[in-house]
Formats: C-alpha cells, structure tokens, sequence
C-alpha cells in the first residue's frame, strides 16, 4: 500500500512549481527529506544525502531511465506498437552506464575530448554574431542565443555540418523528453520519430566518417573504436554528445538572463565586476541548476534518516533542492556571487560527473562577461513561459528588452 | 444519463480495462483496491491513462494515475473533468 495522507506533497508537474519549484523543494526537505512519493519512488531532497548516494557506486545504479524505456518497448510491442528507436537511440549514453562499462566508455571520451577544433576565444565571436543579429529592443532571449550558441558550439566541436545543426536540433529537443520524470504515449511516440532520424543521421556519419571535419570529436572516436562498439552504438553515443552538449546549456543560458534581467542587485554586481566570471557562473549554477533531478536505484536494502529502503528502489535526487541546503549554504535563497565555498551538486557527483562541465562553464562565462560589458539594462517581460519539465530547468521563451 | 449513473459507467468501463490487463476475472476486481495491488506498474499504468483520454476525450497528468490510486477515486477525477 502506498502512503496516501502526505502524498500530495510532490506534485513536481503543477504548473506553479514548473514556474518556481523552489518552495516546493523547500517544504519537502524541511518536512520530508526522504520521502515515498505515491509513484513508489523515494524523493532525496538533503545535500548530504544526494551527495552519499551519488558517490556510491557500488550500492547504487544508474540506468533506470534506459531500463524503463527498454520494458516500455517491450510492453508496447505486446500491444502491436514499435518504440524500439528509444533505447536504440539512447543505449550508449554514458549517464545510463554502470562501472565496468561506464569507465571505459568515459575514458574513451575523455581522451578524444581534448583537441577539437572550437578555440576558446571563438566562443565570443559567435555570441557577438548572435547579439548583433537580434533586435535588440524586444526579441525571444531563447531562440535567438540561449539554443543557437551551445549549438554552434557542440557542432563544432563534433565536427558536424552547421547546416545540418537546426534539424538536428529540434530532433534533440523531442529525445531528451526520454529525461522527464514521467511521459504519456503521445511522449513515447514523438520520442521514438525523433530518435529514428536522429540515429539514421549519426549512424550514416559513423559509417562514412569522411564527410566530418576530421579534427572534430566524433571523427576522432570513429578511429579510436576502442570498445568495438557497431555503427548504432556509435550513433547513440554521438547522439548522447550531441544532446548533452547543448540542451543543459542552453537551459542555463536562459535562466541566466532571466535572473540577470529579473534581479537587479545580481545584474550590478556583475556588471562591478565583484566577482570573477567564474564565480559568478558557479553560484548561478549552484542558486538555479539546468538539471534539477537525477535518477539512481540501490542494489541493497538501505538506511537512510532512520528509513530502511528495500533493494531496486528509484531513488530521485532533487539536485536543485540540495543546492539550497541550508545545513550547507548561509543564506541559500540569494544569490551571493562571493561564496567562499561553493560545492554545488550542479555537474553530479562521483563518477558520472559531467563531462561537460568545463564547456558548459566556458559558455556561460563568456555570456555572461559580454552581456555585463556590452549593456546597462536588460528588462523581461512577464509574458515568459517554462517547460513543462523540472528534470531540465529551462524557459521555453524569454522576451527581452536590452539597452547599451 | 445522472452523475452517479455516468460515474457508475465509468468505473463499469476501468474495471474492463484492468480486467484485461491484468487476466484477472471482473467479479474478483474491487473497486477500492489500488491498481498497484491490482497488479498495475509505471509502465502498463502509462498505456491505461491513454485508453482513458482516448474513450472520454480528457488530458490527465501522468501523475492522476498515482494521485486517484483506485478505480473509485480515478472514476471520479476523470466524471470531474468532463
């Protein structure tokens, strides 16, 4: 029997904590830290505790996301309907991987990650371009740079065709629908049209790698097919780059203006210059991460706040929330860019950190430095709307008027 | 046809489907039961949620499956929005 008195607490699809899940969090962690939630799955909202479960590798799993996929395709197949694309499309991405496999995999990525052909100082230019090419008196923050810079960005780094980047991602954009905490039948059927073209298109590059930039990432895998892995697999793991390359980032992009827009004193102080870039990024990153929650199961029964857990349970761990601990952050409701201690879980914890942690950083630092320099004023306007999904925290648009 | 006529219709209609999903025969199916004892998880509820929109013509959340925990209490969310 699920616990039915408490259960309305976590309601994290409500349209007023898609708009702000901050109180929702809050209410969670003070009340129930760890809690059963009507679905079954426990909800880990303490620093402490989703920082001990992440890096517990050994007792807890990542994965159930794909596993969940794989037995939805199998259940739909029963019915007479085919999402086979789903796990396809997404058996390779690191995030779902356990050790031993997970570690030979990042050290496959890692390795062919650290020459490519995006030069740091690039990354400015290309938020120039953008910049210059909006209206700047009233335009839609998230279609004219929060989407297209990480995009450019990732493509050049991969070595893809900017041509080809749009569709590819508004692909994207259907597949990391797979990361939401729970999906309808009309989720499941976009996702898997979405992800049939997305591995049609990497699969074909992966057999006729010549039509890369060769100084690109994924050329650079191709060659170095350590793992064996056939031309699917490597499509899923280009299309597990691809995405992650750009949709967080691009989620963060568009909070930060949001809050640069929305909280004047944070706009002042970095515009003063009172905190480095990097500072700045990071407590931003800590006070409104892209990805709120992370998903694990425990492989043994476990004890947590004086609750025993029963082995293969889902554990969802509100990131966003652990960020605002108060037993670890003075004052976690603000934003203070002169944190002298800033341990956010913002990129995970453990062995699934992010990969792309220092490029997501890079981004937001140098947007943050262009917009601070180049404007005095950014209003928004209230007509703003959220996606309707808290696994990635991101604006769907973000009407913006900017002065110089 | 009255609200509770319509509601009985209903329930009349979930306990089909979860007959059928579950092989378990109409007269051993209580209406109070959640659909987890009844054998339900987070996969076949996904499948049953969109029988549902499709036969009244509504929008669930994903989550009204867990919130309205048994045919009863579904039947009446579902009798609410139409």
């Amino acid at each position: 029997m699920r616990k039915s008195t408490v259960s309305n607490l976590w309601r994290p699809l409500d349209a007023d904590v898609i708009a702000n899940p901050y109180p929702f969090y809050k209410q969670l962690q003070k009340e129930h830290p760890v809690f059963q939630a009507q679905t079954g799955e426990w909800i880990i909202t303490r620093y402490a505790d989703i920082k001990n479960i992440l890096g517990d590798k050994n007792r807890f799993k990542a994965g159930n996301r794909l596993q969940w996929m794989k037995h939805a395709t199998s259940y739909a197949k029963e019915k007479g309907l085919d999402y086979s694309n789903i796990p396809k499309a997404l058996q390779s991405f690191v995030l779902f991987k356990n050790p031993p496999q997970h570690t030979e995999y990042r050290k496959w990525i890692h390795q062919n990650w650290e020459e490519h052909p995006f030069i740091p100082g690039e990354i400015f230019g290309v938020i120039e371009e953008l910049f210059n090419n909006a209206n700047l008196s009233g335009f839609d923050f998230v279609s004219a740079i929060a989407k297209p810079l990480p995009l450019i960005a990732i493509s050049k780094i991969l070595g893809i065709s900017l041509e080809d980047s749009p569709q590819l991602k508004s692909w994207s954009y259907d597949v990391i629908k797979a990361m939401d905490l729970y999906l309808k039948v009309s989720d499941l059927q976009r996702i898997n049209k979405a992800a049939f073209h997305l591995l049609h298109y990497f699969t074909e590059i992966a057999e006729h790698p010549e039509v890369l930039d060769k100084r690109g990432i994924i050329y650079k895998l191709i060659s170095d097919n350590t793992l064996n892995l056939t031309y699917e697999q490597l499509a899923s793991a280009f299309i597990f780059l691809f995405i992650a390359g750009q949709e967080t980032s691009a989620a963060f992009l568009s909070t930060m203006m949001y809050h640069l827009g929305n909280e004047q004193n944070f706009f002042n102080e970095v515009a003063s210059g009172l905190a480095s870039a990097n500072a700045s990024v990071n407590e931003l990153f800590r006070f409104d991460p892209p990805v709120q929650l992370l998903g694990r199961i425990n492989t043994e029964e476990v004890e947590i706040n004086d609750i025993k857990i029963r082995p293969e349970s889902t554990f969802t761990l509100c990131i966003a929330a652990g960020n605002r601990d108060p037993e670890i952050y003075e004052n976690p409701e603000k934003i203070i860019l002169t944190r002298s201690e800033n341990p956010s879980l913002a990129f995970g914890y453990g062995i699934h950190r992010c990969l792309g942690e220092s490029m997501a950083i890079e981004i937001a630092e140098s947007a943050l430095n262009y917009v601070s320099s180049h404007f005095h004023e950014i209003k928004i306007s209230d007509n703003l709307e959220w996606e309707n999904n808290i696994s990635i925290r991101r604006l769907k648009s973000l009407e913006v008027s900017i002065w110089q | 046809m009255g609200k509770d006529n319509q509601e009985n219709a209903i329930e009349k209609y979930f306990v089909n489907l979860v007959a059928k999903e579950t092989h378990v025969s109409i007269d051993e199916i209580k209406i109070d039961d959640t659909f987890h004892a009844l054998g339900f998880d987070s996969i076949s509820a996904v499948f049953f949620m969109e029988k549902i929109e499709n036969e009244y013509k509504v929008t669930l959340s994903p989550l009204c499956f867990w919130d309205y925990p048994t045919i009863r209490s579904l039947s009446g969310y579902v009798q609410s929005l139409m």
